[in-house]
């Protein structure tokens, strides 16, 4: 009984092992397909191909991502440069926050009204970005720049990278390294991170992407993320800032009371602009290129020594405030220039008019914004 | 340097671009060591001492063994490689803990004892680059490789930038072989190192470094939050952990495919494990297999009864625990894996053979149930690991197995914790499936592109903006 089932066994493992042989013949007879480069690398080029296509994709959109990430340097160099102002506000973020144009509208200098007033203030700006602004962002020479000061513009101690990378040339680069060499790796590298940053749309455009993405998730499940409020203020931020005037300022600002502050406790022991001060003349050296520049163009300027808290220049960085404000008389005696000094008791500022410790809040900006047209008026 | 950095994206195409450049096999090979050497020298230049000289030893060293002809004197020059990697390993990372710990006991004992404290900073990547030199000597002194004749190629084993500071920890007779010939980097290696590369990242940055925030804070101040929150939490550091881990890992094994080498994978699934030594299994599988060959085995392993199969299984990992860091929760995390273990030992022991307990064990609810009693397990294990105090870890472990079910504190948690958690189950979940058609590997290549790129976008859109240092480089 064990022998037949043995053979059959047997028998039945020789045809398998023959159905085996010649498929492997056949295998080996066959001719090898050679597969094509590029269906080699399939995956690879269709990742490429699709990056590509979501980069598109995104540079189609831009526009989308800018409102709810707007870039307040470009808009307002672009917004400038669009509304051909004959009276420019130029400076840091106590020029951007804390005077109100439209109060400028009509203004009378030298006998003749202005009527196109716009804030070219930059948040963060040392005098550098304001030559750049002006630089960049004006097609005609305007009648007046008013040039918004305070101490931390000159603190060579600090460099603004946005500067480099929203609003400088090659040409600016250039000039920046050639005059200024002990900062050239820093202006250089930032220029080049943003540059290379914005041949890939998807990266440059990130933030504005996730914002709007959580907005949309917010706008179908309410509540839910707690950064929607983030994309919602900078979309009214970036309607703001396409305003004729340039003026957007932050709703923190607007709103903020440094004496509630000071009340709660809440007072920062330093300010990050103003420490290790010093003035070597590597910021002041764009002052005189924006006043050779206005006077090639016959523009007037004004400088005006803006108000910031009391706590800020009386207690916590007098020394400093003493620096810059030698060195602002020094530079309007040279250049023959006005200066405003726009002190908290000619404005008639307490810290109540202050956001914090530099940033004048709503009412701060009513009463700077007024009494500064009308300072201008008596053409200082 | 570290993977999720600009600068090692500057780094990486540069080397790749150069090294595929090159003709010759010792040209791309001594290329590599440099680069290697670079990108450790990033963090500290002067650490790249330590690399230089455990290589020294350990190539001088594997001559030696080889040479000898006596097993006395194979015994001693393998000693003085052993004893030249732990001492390292003993100065840089363990000092500290043993002169802390000395001070508080003889403080405790009322001797007198100075007030010393000094701190030695922990070169990145001790811990894998000592136990892959001392592999290489063990298996030329085991006969089961020969000497490497190269420096060179040595010095690039040891120092291979894509495993040197985080794993996984490669053995001389899996990375050797690959270097007898320059290695030819195919199109497959360039997909699957795309893959790996991509995968590892976005469980790095989109994963991992998402959840480290809220972890870092309920484990800070657990006293300030619920039960639900701990629970979470403790369900966030185990996807946290894994997917730091894990992506470095595949990080990896990918940049390697990118040069033409293959690196052992270092996880597989880990929370679908059955049993606790299935979890062992699957988790940080190359340090796992390192101390079972080169620890347990040596110290008898299951060969001389069953106490002292016990009595190694806890050793072994007691010594897994401090490998992993320099303090006491890492020794009790380490023992109680080793109890763990050694307890699973114990009861699969009386269960085998019992045909009711086979026919148990065989079906899918017991299949579940271990899993999620595994889950428990491992998760109480890593409240262990990652509590600042041991009240906190008492707080949190008390709400995990449900005692603090009301809770004193505010419940906290935000929409993407469960989200991400979900994204590591789901994960985990498709791999539990088993069909090839999940695997994404497996799918055609018009959807595998479209995932990578839609991983690449979800990185860049929604990834934290500066990526954190990987958990695995202070180990």
């Amino acid at each position: 009984m064990m022998e037949p089932l043995r053979r059959a066994a047997r028998s039945a493992t020789q045809l398998e092992a023959r159905a085996l042989r010649a498929d492997a013949r056949e295998i080996l007879s066959a001719p090898a397909v050679e597969r094509s480069w590029v269906d080699r690398h399939r995956v690879i080029i269709y990742f490429l191909v699709a990056l590509l296509a979501v980069d598109l994709g995104v540079a189609t959109h831009r526009d989308l991502w800018n409102l709810y990430s707007p870039d307040d340097y470009i808009e307002r160099v672009e917004g400038c440069l669009h509304t051909a102002p004959d009276v420019v506000l130029v400076g840091g973020s106590v020029v951007s926050e804390g005077i109100d144009p439209a109060a400028l509208a009509g203004l009378r200098w030298r006998g003749q009204p202005l009527q196109r007033p716009y804030n070219l203030g930059l948040p963060g700006a040392t005098t550098s970005e304001a030559w750049h602004a002006v630089e960049h962002g004006l097609r005609e020479p305007p009648r007046l720049v008013v040039y918004g000061l305070t101490a931390s513009d000159w603190n060579d101690s600090r460099q603004e990278p946005h500067g480099p990378s929203a609003l400088m040339s090659m040409s600016d680069v250039a000039t920046w390294v050639a005059a200024r060499p002990d900062s050239a790796e820093w202006v250089i590298r930032h220029f080049l991170q943003d540059h290379i940053a914005r041949l890939w749309n998807l990266f440059y455009c990130r933030n504005g992407i996730r914002l709007w993405a959580i907005a949309t998730a917010d706008s179908v499940w309410p509540g839910l993320f707690p950064n929607a409020a983030e994309a919602r203020e900078n979309v009214a931020h970036a309607r703001a800032l396409q305003r004729a005037d340039g003026f957007a300022p932050r709703l923190r600002f607007q709103q903020g009371r440094l004496d509630q502050v000071k009340a709660a406790g809440a007072l920062p022991s330093s300010f990050p602009f103003l420490e290790k001060y010093r003035i070597t003349g590597g910021h002041l050296s764009y002052l005189q290129r924006l006043l050779d520049w206005a006077e090639q163009q016959h523009v007037d300027v004004v400088l005006v020594d803006m108000p910031v808290s009391a706590d800020l220049d009386e207690r916590m960085y007098p020394g400093a405030f003493a620096a810059y404000r030698q060195t602002l008389a020094e530079v309007a005696r040279q250049h023959h220039l006005p200066v405003v000094a726009a002190s908290r008791a000619g404005v008639g500022l307490s810290a109540a008019d202050f956001a914090d410790l530099v940033h004048l809040n709503a009412s701060g900006v009513t009463r700077m914004s007024t009494w500064l047209r009308q300072t201008l008026e008596e053409e200082p | 340097m570290s993977f999720a950095t600009r600068e090692f994206f500057i780094f990486l195409p540069v080397v790749l671009l150069v090294y595929h450049v090159l003709h010759t096999r010792s040209q791309k090979f001594r290329f590599l060591l440099v680069a290697s050497w670079f990108f450790y020298m990033w963090w500290n230049p002067w650490l790249i001492g330590i690399i230089l000289f455990t290589t020294v030893v350990d190539y001088a060293t594997g001559l030696l063994i080889e040479a000898a002809t006596t097993a006395a004197r194979r015994r001693a020059w393998l000693c003085l490689s052993l004893a030249s990697n732990l001492g390292f390993l003993a100065i840089f990372k363990y000092s500290n803990f043993l002169l802390e710990n000395s001070l508080a006991l003889a403080h405790a004992a009322h001797w007198p004892a100075p007030d010393w404290t000094f701190t030695i900073v922990l070169p990145i990547g001790i811990s894998f680059h000592t136990f892959q030199g001392m592999s290489y000597t063990i298996e030329v002194y085991r006969r089961q490789i020969r000497a490497v004749r190269s420096f060179a190629d040595f010095a690039l084993f040891i120092g291979f930038f894509p495993q040197l500071v985080a794993g996984p920890i490669v053995r001389a007779s899996e990375f050797l072989p690959q270097m007898v010939t320059p290695p030819r980097v195919r199109s497959q290696d360039i997909e699957d190192g795309l893959h790996w590369f991509v995968v590892g990242l976005f469980k790095k940055v989109f994963i991992a470094d998402q959840l480290a925030q809220f972890v870092a804070t309920v484990f800070a101040h657990p006293e300030l939050y619920d039960a639900v929150t701990h629970r979470w939490a403790v369900l966030a550091y185990a996807a946290q952990i894994y997917c730091d881990f894990s992506g470095y890992s595949d990080m990896a094994v990918g940049c390697a495919k990118w040069f033409g080498f293959n690196l052992p994978r270092n996880f597989n699934l880990p929370y679908l494990a059955t049993s606790i030594a299935d979890f062992w299994r699957r988790w940080h599988i190359t340090l796992s297999a390192w101390l079972r060959d080169y620890l347990y085995i040596p110290l008898g392993g299951s060969r001389r009864g069953a106490w002292r199969t016990y009595f190694n299984l806890l050793v072994t990992m007691t010594l897994c625990g401090l490998w992993h860091g320099a303090h006491w929760n890492y020794v009790l995390w380490g023992a109680y894996n080793g109890a763990l273990v050694a307890g699973h030992r114990a009861y699969d022991r009386a269960l085998r053979g019992r045909l009711w307990a086979e026919r148990l064990r065989g079906s899918t609810a017991f299949t579940v149930g271990a899993t999620a009693g595994t889950l428990l397990l491992v998760l109480t294990g890593l409240v262990m690991m990652r509590s600042q105090s041991w009240l906190g870890c008492w707080m949190v472990q008390q709400s995990l197995i449900g005692w603090n079910a009301a809770g004193a504190g505010m419940r906290w948690v935000p929409v993407g914790v469960p989200a991400l958690v979900g994204l590591v189950a789901a994960g985990h979940a498709l791999g539990a499936l088993g069909a090839r058609t999940y695997r994404l590997l497996d799918l055609p290549p018009a959807v595998r592109a479209a995932t990578y790129a839609t991983a690449v976008v979800l990185l860049v859109v929604f990834g934290p903006w500066s990526s954190n240092t990987f958990i695995y480089f202070q180990f």
